[in-house]
């Protein structure tokens, strides 16, 4: 028995005395006890100044040694310095993107591309009560290379649903010069109707449409390494152009950004008349850096904003650690710079300057981002809080790395009776939630 | 195209028609362009509103299965925007991908040691059905736990397939859901189904296909634990000297049984993977030895990894930056400065021996190449038809022909290869859409259609046959 089954188990199970169950075996926690996450507890109300959190999932796939090269990507490598950067953020998976991204959101092992548990999204809005225009996920494309990215903003989880979900938009069902629907079927055709938003929030929306609509401001500003011109690299363009005014107009407390044109390293397998290799990479990680320079330049420029918006940008996953003899770069299990990515976080709460070497988990993404912005845990998430993270250390526990099958554990398995009790906890949590759990 | 014309809809900007009158969803049957959810407003392209009343993400909606050749786009489409996707009815050839049909486990309920049977049933759009491919996780332990299909043809029915997939005894106990199933067929139309979006991965509770591996003792999912490694140099003379070094593992349980290593230069530009061999026995001590070629680079060289595996089929990747066993493992390796190769090859010149041909019929390409140093090591081409819907990688080779002749001598520059377009595939143009090369130093370089220029004005024409099969398929493709 490994380290992660007993962790699995003594979470089915119920771990340690703060830890009762509800009706469908989540967790919950009694109050006054900390905040428990995994097995670190983290103190209450943390006060963290940050109300806006806009997330950057800088894929599909992206080493650190391009991201972090100043010739290559200047933009990151400031962002670098002024804030923390974590240099050896270890994910146990390297390839099939669909499940690495869903991972990455709720903060376990994702069999699924649909979000089967909650999304940090889905955990903050459930709560804070924020309302749902506080919640947006942006993606370039609905589909690409075999992985669907416009089903992660709610998760079929019952506790959450997609009542709990965000404002999800995906730019090539939108910006489209044969789409002739107004500004309200727009709305109406991509915005779920269940995610709750109030009528005044959809009238919102549609009015933020038809001003970017009428102002064309989807389109991406012009760039020194010029944006290729295909609908994957527009797509990523597109919705890091649209995120400062998503954050202007509605104030939200989070954006989360979906990036897909990292993958055109080696988009050709099986891509019919879509031959791209490691240049494309590079050209795409040069444009992708200056549009999200002027991101955040822009927001840096709002003197509201600067004090409460912050900035996480993380892969989800790196690439290989050498380019294939046909030019193109991969990512595959077994790859250093695949397996370790990278994080780099800016904002008001984060230390400057800080680079953590040691090593943490794709899954703690979730787990931060919810109690971050909500001060509350990610009760199905494995991962845990990186701690390092934030200003005023003393305040907070030390980062303890989240156990995974990777990482070996000393620690026995439980006994068959406990196995016992949690496969009862397991086959209920199936009949509710669906496989996967 | 300018940018701002590409992506501006410019009617709803200026106000000037009404959405209603343009919707091509007018003509839809009822009840398939939205619903009682959206009904005052249209849907375009045809599309159906997903449960929740809004577009479905591409593919999954209708998956394109059920429509017609003239409104299906294929799945390697639909990264593009609406307006400017190819349907099938556009592209010749067939290009609809094969049908899952039928997937059924015969077990649900295994031992360690014993075989899980499945039967798939695939319908392919041109000729038969290759065999197909699926594989199994462990809920709890994901790919760490995973168990491959491996399928053979019934002789009677070749759309049946039997297919078995064995539980090894060290397998770990629990629920196996598939994760895929892969289908092709000889028109090399391929497609990945997945539970999640497909039901007839699923079975009558809506549950993805599953068994069950029963409860025993030896389950081992663990990779063996890199325990020490040890460098028996401090330096070695690149093209000259044998590095020689050593790994000490330990395994839980089904015991270590292979090791590689991976070497990495300085400016890890260059690397080279090594193959570790177990000595006296199981003992989990394994030994390697590499020379560095002349052509490589010198300094510092990092153990940047080393893999290991067990009996059961685990494995596990130790990395220099995190295992303290590989903390600090490096060698100094002396260049041959004269040697050191580090320019990649040129592509000269390539040409096809023919313009025009039929399907079936092969043409040769020939490529004129070069290199400084180290020579050339291998010449591959990606043969693209026009839409790219049909391709064919092919390798090709420096023979030499001898003739009776002293003129005659080998030509190291000069690289040939045959292609043969298949009956079925696109008819049209087709071109190199990619062409690589590397030399006996592993530096490559690849051209790329559209980028570089060497590449520009070379294709072939390839005329239909009249003996061609048609598409079979009535799901999609012509």
């Amino acid at each position: 028995m490994n380290r992660r089954s007993f962790l699995k188990y003594s979470a089915a199970l119920g771990a340690g005395s703060l830890v009762t169950r509800n009706a469908t075996g989540s967790p919950l926690w009694e109050a006054g006890a900390g905040i428990p996450m995994g097995t670190m507890v983290l103190p209450e109300n943390p006060g963290f100044k940050t109300k806006h959190l806009i997330t950057v999932i800088y894929g599909a796939g992206a080493r650190k040694k391009e991201v972090f090269d100043p010739a290559m990507a200047p933009n990151l490598a400031k962002l670098a310095t002024e804030g923390t950067v974590f240099t050896e953020d270890y994910g146990e998976t390297a390839n099939l993107h669909g499940f690495m991204y869903t991972e990455l959101f709720i903060g376990r092992d994702a069999p699924s591309q649909t979000p089967r548990f909650p999304t940090w999204a889905n955990y903050v809005r459930k709560k804070t009560g924020a309302p749902a225009s506080d919640f947006w996920t942006l993606q370039g494309l609905s589909y690409y290379r075999g992985w669907t990215y416009d089903s992660k903003h709610f998760c079929t989880h019952p506790e959450y649903g997609l009542r709990y979900g965000s404002t999800s938009l995906t730019m090539n069902k939108i910006f489209y010069e044969e789409n002739k629907a107004t500004p309200r079927e727009i709305v109406d055709l991509n915005v779920e109707k269940a995610l709750g938003h109030t009528e005044k929030e959809r009238k919102q929306l549609e009015e933020f449409l038809a001003d970017v609509l009428a102002r064309k401001s989807y389109l991406p500003p012009s760039t020194k390494r010029p944006l290729i011109e295909r609908d994957v690299q527009v797509g990523d363009a597109q919705i890091i152009t649209l995120t400062p005014q998503i954050l202007k107009a509605f104030k939200p407390k989070l954006i989360d950004v979906q990036v897909l044109a990292l993958d055109d390293a080696h988009a050709d397998f099986g891509y019919w008349n879509y031959n791209t290799d490691f240049v494309e990479y590079v050209k795409h990680i040069e444009t992708t850096d200056e549009l999200l320079g002027k991101m955040w330049k822009e927001i840096q420029a709002d003197p509201y904003l600067r004090e409460t918006t912050s900035l996480l940008i993380r892969p989800e996953c790196g690439r290989d650690d050498e380019v294939n003899i046909y030019g193109q770069l991969g990512h595959s299990e077994g790859n250093y710079y695949a397996h370790h990515a990278w994080m780099i976080a800016v904002g008001p709460d984060f230390r400057k300057g800080a680079v953590v070497n040691d090593l943490v988990q794709r899954r703690d993404l979730c787990p931060t981002i919810t109690y971050f912005m909500s001060g509350q845990n990610a009760e199905h998430s494995t991962g845990h809080v990186r701690t390092q993270l934030f200003k005023d250390q003393k305040r907070f526990p030390a980062y303890t790395l989240p156990t995974t099958a990777a990482m070996p554990d000393p620690k026995p398995g439980p006994t068959a009776e406990e196995r016992r009790v949690a496969e009862k906890v397991k086959e209920f949590a199936r009949s509710t939630v669906g496989y996967g759990d | 195209m300018s940018r701002s014309r590409t992506y501006l809809p410019a009617a709803i900007v200026l106000g000037l028609v009404s959405a209603t009158s343009l919707s091509v969803s007018a003509q839809s049957p009822p009840g398939e362009s939205g619903g009682e959810k959206n009904e005052k407003t249209p849907v375009p392209m045809n599309r159906k509103l997903n449960e929740n009343g809004v577009l479905p993400p591409s593919t999954i909606g209708d998956g394109g299965l059920d429509l017609p050749p003239e409104m299906r786009v294929p799945e390697q489409y639909h990264f593009m925007r609406p307006d400017v996707q190819k349907t099938d009815g556009e592209i010749s050839g067939s290009q609809a991908p094969p049908i899952l049909e039928e997937f059924k486990l015969l077990e649900t309920n295994v031992k360690p040691g014993q075989e899980v049977r499945a039967v798939v049933r695939v319908k392919a759009s041109l000729g038969q059905p290759k065999t197909p491919s699926a594989y199994f996780i462990n809920e709890d332990y994901g790919r760490r736990g995973i168990i491959y299909f491996n399928f053979k043809r019934d002789p009677k029915d070749p759309g049946l397939f039997r297919g078995l997939g064995p539980i090894s005894p060290w397998a770990a106990a629990g629920r196996y859901v598939i994760e895929t199933i892969i289908l092709s067929d000889e028109g090399d139309n391929s497609k990945s189904y997945k539970a999640e979006f497909h039901p007839r991965l699923r079975d009558e509770n809506g549950e993805p296909a599953h068994f069950v591996v029963e409860d025993h003792p030896n389950v081992d999912v663990d990779a063996p634990v890199l325990k020490s490694v040890t460098i028996e140099q401090k330096e070695v003379r690149a093209g000259r000297d044998l590095l020689l070094f050593s790994a000490t593992c330990e395994d839980d349980r089904s015991g270590p049984i292979e090791a590689e290593a991976v070497w990495s230069s300085p400016t890890e530009r260059q690397s080279i993977r090594v193959t570790m061999v177990m000595t006296n026995g199981q003992t989990g001590n394994f030994r390697g030895a590499v020379t560095i070629p002349e052509w490589y680079e010198g300094g510092e060289w990092t153990l940047m990894k080393i893999t290991l595996k067990d009996n059961a089929g685990n494995q596990g990747h130790r990395f220099f930056a995190t295992d303290p066993a590989l903390k600090g493992k490096t060698i100094r390796v002396i260049p041959e400065p004269s040697k050191v190769d580090l320019t990649p090859p040129d592509l000269l010149a390539v040409q096809f021996s023919k313009y025009e041909v039929k399907a079936g019929q092969p043409v040769t390409v020939t490529a004129l190449v070069s290199d400084t140093l180290s020579g050339i090591e291998s010449v591959s081409l990606l043969f693209m038809s026009e839409s790219g819907v049909d391709s064919q990688k092919v390798d090709l080779k420096n023979t030499f022909v001898p003739l009776n002749r002293p003129s005659k001598i080998p030509e190291p520059n000069i690289w040939t290869g045959t292609l043969t377009v298949k009956p079925g595939n696109e008819m049209g143009n087709w071109k190199i859409a990619r062409f690589g090369i590397s030399d006996n130093a592993r530096n490559f370089r690849t051209y790329f259609l559209g980028r570089d220029k060497v590449l520009d004005g070379v294709y072939v024409k390839y005329i239909g046959d009249e003996k061609a099969p048609a598409a079979t398929s009535t799901e999609g493709g012509k």
